[in-house]
């Protein structure tokens, strides 16, 4: 025997990220509550999703209870870009409740609703806010229908009623046991974190019945198109990163003999990190990288995050820039998440059809994060990584490295595990001059120099020189000279 | 919006008359979405703005609100003279509407209101042009 299954449709809220989040979108017909403490966006979410879903066939009615005057909702509410008038008493009906409210009587709150839900056929519901309602149950006193039949009553009228429905309230801690949460379907949490200076909201489906939502807490911003969500960028598939052959085709780095000194240039779709001290010369080989690609035809992105970020890359990249070859990423903005900068990119990486991306640097990249997002660094950052990895983009991230001579480190968070390549930079001490020296230590899958290399910094860029010869102990800065005679190892005490 | 009341001959009970139905589906088209005591409380402020250019205003007891079909006004406006009947009534809509505007814009406001201005007023006099 067969059996046909209900079908859940899933309506698009309107709300970027959201549905990545809720599974899919929102199942119709769920009997919702958005929920969260004061001026974290509840409205500002329900509005946002009531325009995006409302149309005359499909109405939405919008039930002001006494909390926040709907003058001042309307008011506010229409700033945002996604308000439009003309669906006003048209697809979206409000209906103000006070008086039934005040009157204590759950009963009579009920009726209204019943009686404007069959009034206008209404396909969306909001109760906003829904905890004034349960305020006005609690000092009703007896001889009126308890909270809890209230809210199944409504539950079971809205679902047959086909409409899908919002209770917005204020809740303040998710342990409130409160009857609403049994009853209902979905359940999303609005929170404000705040940390140090930074104030960072973040959004949580703690309940979707019917489908699997992405768990955790998801960063989400309110500007004039209202909000935000920026959903973890999706994990690229290990098993076919697996059956995939190391790519064939390499990409030029713009700075001459650093192609040999790499096997022929970056692989396509690598991601290299360039490590090196402060003033090294990382952002102007990163410049390099973005400036080779536009005289190649290629766009690219950068997300910049050092100060006068624009002057130390130079002419070139700024006419780039200009003519729109080359995205940039605003990461100004107080707050960051790394999940908010790595769907920015991606978005970015598509407009353009970019193919390569400059991050730098990864050392203000953390700086620039709220401190709530900087214990979570690294884990993030791989998932960065991963989907920038995905998309087919060749990525290439700096690194500040503290020059320390006693050993050899590669960054300060254990990226480098994260890369397919590494170069180097470090300072050198010879003959009482501090010289520069490049080396190339990773390349995955491919042949490449072990060479340590000098190099220096013109008005047209890095200039790649010769190996210092006959010198030992180059890693450690202060290099000796060595015995005649080529890679002769002298002995341990040297460097 | 209805100066040409005047030119029709209508008087002052009249004027009040349709004043007061003006005002009725005012009422009708805020209260459900605003809730009578925002439509109370912009009228409030409303007759405080036209009472200094229009003191007849004053006798109006504003906490008699809510001013359900503003029967006050009616009684007022009865009393002046068919032309002062229409500028005090004139006025307060304009100041309501005034109001109205700075606080959710003039197209929500054109939105909300609509009803009121399609409603047709049976027993109003058309003007002749």
């Amino acid at each position: 025997m067969t059996t046909a299954k209900a079908t859940i449709n899933r309506l698009r809220t309107g709300v970027p990220g959201l549905d990545e989040v809720l599974g899919g979108g929102l199942p119709e017909f769920s009997f919702n509550v958005i929920a969260g403490p004061p001026g974290c966006g509840k409205t500002t979410l329900a509005h946002q999703m009531m325009f995006a879903l409302a149309t005359p066939a499909r109405p939405a009615l919008y039930f002001t209870v006494l909390g926040e005057p709907p003058l001042k909702m309307l008011r506010y509410q229409q700033q945002f870009d996604f308000f439009d008038n003309d669906k006003v008493n048209h697809a979206i009906h409000f209906v103000n409740l006070a008086e039934e409210t005040a009157t204590g009587d759950l009963t009579r709150v009920l009726a209204r609703i019943v009686a404007e839900v069959e009034a206008h056929g209404p396909a969306l519901v909001f109760v906003d806010s829904f905890r004034s309602v349960i305020l006005a149950g609690q000092g009703g006193g007896q001889g009126f229908i308890s909270l809890q039949q209230f809210v199944q009553q409504l539950g079971m009228l809205m679902t047959s009623w086909q409409a899908t429905t919002f209770l917005i309230g204020e809740y303040f801690s998710d342990s409130d046991p409160s009857p609403i949460f049994t009853v209902a379907d979905g359940l999303i949490w609005l929170r404000q974190s705040v940390q140090r200076n930074s104030m960072v909201r973040k959004l949580d489906i703690l309940k979707m019945r019917g489908q699997s939502t992405l768990p955790g807490l998801h960063t989400f911003r309110i500007g004039m198109a209202g909000l935000q969500v920026f959903a973890p960028p999706p994990v690229a598939d290990v098993s076919a990163d697996l059956s995939n052959p190391p790519p064939t085709e390499r990409l030029s780095m713009g700075v001459p003999g650093l192609d040999a000194m790499m096997g022929g240039g970056l692989p396509r779709g690598y991601s290299l990190l360039v490590a090196g001290p402060s003033g090294s010369g990382k952002s102007i080989l990163a410049a390099a990288f973005l400036v080779e690609g536009g005289r190649r035809g290629e766009t690219g992105v950068i997300a910049a995050f050092e100060q006068r970020a624009t002057q130390s890359r130079g002419q070139q990249v700024a006419g780039l820039i200009e003519s729109g070859r080359i995205g940039v990423v605003d990461t100004s903005a107080p707050g960051l998440s790394v999940d908010e900068v790595a769907m920015v990119l991606t978005a970015e990486v598509q407009r353009l059809k970019a193919s390569r991306v400059v991050i730098d640097s990864l050392s203000g990249f953390e700086l620039s994060l709220a401190p709530t997002f900087r214990e979570d660094f690294r884990e993030a950052l791989a998932r960065m990584v991963s989907a920038l990895a995905s998309t087919g983009v060749t990525v290439l991230m700096t690194s500040e490295l503290e020059d320390r001579y006693t050993e050899l480190r590669f960054s300060p968070y254990g990226t480098a595990f994260l890369t397919d390549a590494i170069i180097v930079q470090r300072y050198i001490e010879v003959e009482s001059r501090l010289q520069r020296m490049m080396a190339v230590l990773k390349i995955r899958a491919s042949m490449h120099s072990t060479e340590l290399r000098l190099f220096h910094i013109d008005d047209d860029g890095i200039k790649i020189d010769q190996m210092l010869t006959n010198y030992e102990g180059l890693l450690g800065s202060s290099p000796t000279r060595s015995q005649p005679g080529p890679r002769q190892r002298s002995g341990p005490d040297d460097g | 919006m209805f100066a040409h009341l005047a030119t029709e001959g209508a008087d002052a009970a009249r004027i009040a008359e349709i004043a007061v139905s003006i005002w009725d589906d005012v009422g009708d088209a805020l209260a459900p979405i605003i809730g009578q005591s925002g439509v109370d409380a912009l009228i409030k402020r409303s007759i405080y703005l036209t009472r200094t250019a229009h003191p007849c205003l004053r006798t109006i007891d504003e906490n008699a609100l809510p001013l359900d079909g503003f029967p006050a006004l009616g009684a007022v406006l009865a009393q002046q003279d068919r032309i002062e009947a229409i500028a005090v009534n004139a006025a307060l809509l304009q100041n309501f509407h005034n109001v109205l505007t700075t606080l959710i814009g003039a197209s929500l406001t054109e939105r909300l209101l609509r009803p009121v201005w399609e409603t047709p007023r049976a027993a109003m006099p058309r003007r002749k042009t």
